[in-house]
């Protein structure tokens, strides 16, 4: 019980830091890597303010 | 391969009702850029150790990081390919600067500054198939990579002319050499 709180817990976290830098990748012109993967357009979206 | 880790880690988040079913191609990219990032960035940082270049193998990082984002350039097609160049790439930078002779450092780091200026205010931003620029943002990337190319070229020149040293403008500069490198690779391919 106490390990799947803990797994939840990491899920969540990592959950948090991957919606972040698919958000912030919007303002860069690419991956510092030399690979990059698609931009899937619903990351692009996290950009546009919703009305 | 990361692809499949990163969305096997989407489907497993979403199972287990930490993010929405719509939701999971957002974070599988997330957590393929993630894991893409990290494991480069830990290979180099890791092989600086080894060689014993930690600050050598730091001011690369954040030379070549900071103009790369913006000034976009050559990716490869997988990531073994990705790994293999970035890691070249870096150990091409290393073995250069291990083999300079103390006294070549600022003429060549003066001239490679000069040369990777020029080249890199008048080619970039390139960008990838993969990630398009869209509305202004071509511009946007254009203005920001020229600020840091910018701020990158008179450190070499200015740490040229303070320091005694002239170790740490010698990297900048081959860093700056490195995006030539990448956007020289985009446009051959092309």
């Amino acid at each position: 019980m106490i390990l799947k709180g803990f797994a939840l817990t990491l899920g969540k976290l990592l959950a948090v830091v991957a919606s972040v830098v698919a958000y912030l990748s919007n303002f860069t012109g690419c991956v510092i890597c030399v690979n990059q993967p698609v931009m899937p357009q619903r990351v692009r979206m996290m950009k546009k303010p919703v009305h | 391969m990361l692809d499949k880790v990163a969305n096997y880690t989407a489907d497993l988040l979403s199972a287990n009702h930490i993010i929405k079913e719509d939701d999971k191609e957002i974070y599988a990219y997330g957590i393929e850029v993630i894991l893409s990032t990290v494991i480069n960035l830990a290979l180099i940082v890791v092989i600086g150790i080894c060689l014993g270049y930690f600050t050598e193998t730091a001011i690369f990082i954040l030379s070549f990081a900071s103009l790369r984002v913006y000034a976009g350039g050559y990716h490869a097609r997988t990531h073994p390919g990705c790994i293999a160049t970035f890691t070249l790439i870096y150990l091409a930078n290393i073995g250069i600067v291990s083999i300079t002779p103390d006294w070549l450092k600022g003429p060549i780091s003066i001239g490679a500054a000069i040369l990777a200026y020029v080249y890199i205010w008048i080619n970039a931003p390139i960008e990838h198939k993969n990630r398009p620029f869209e509305g202004d943002e071509y511009n946007r990337f254009k203005g920001i990579c020229r600020i840091i190319l910018v701020i990158e070229f008179i450190a070499v020149m200015a740490l040229n002319i303070i320091a005694t040293n002239h170790h740490l403008p010698y990297c900048i500069a081959l860093a700056m050499l490195s995006v030539v490198f990448v956007l020289a690779l985009a446009r051959i391919i092309k």
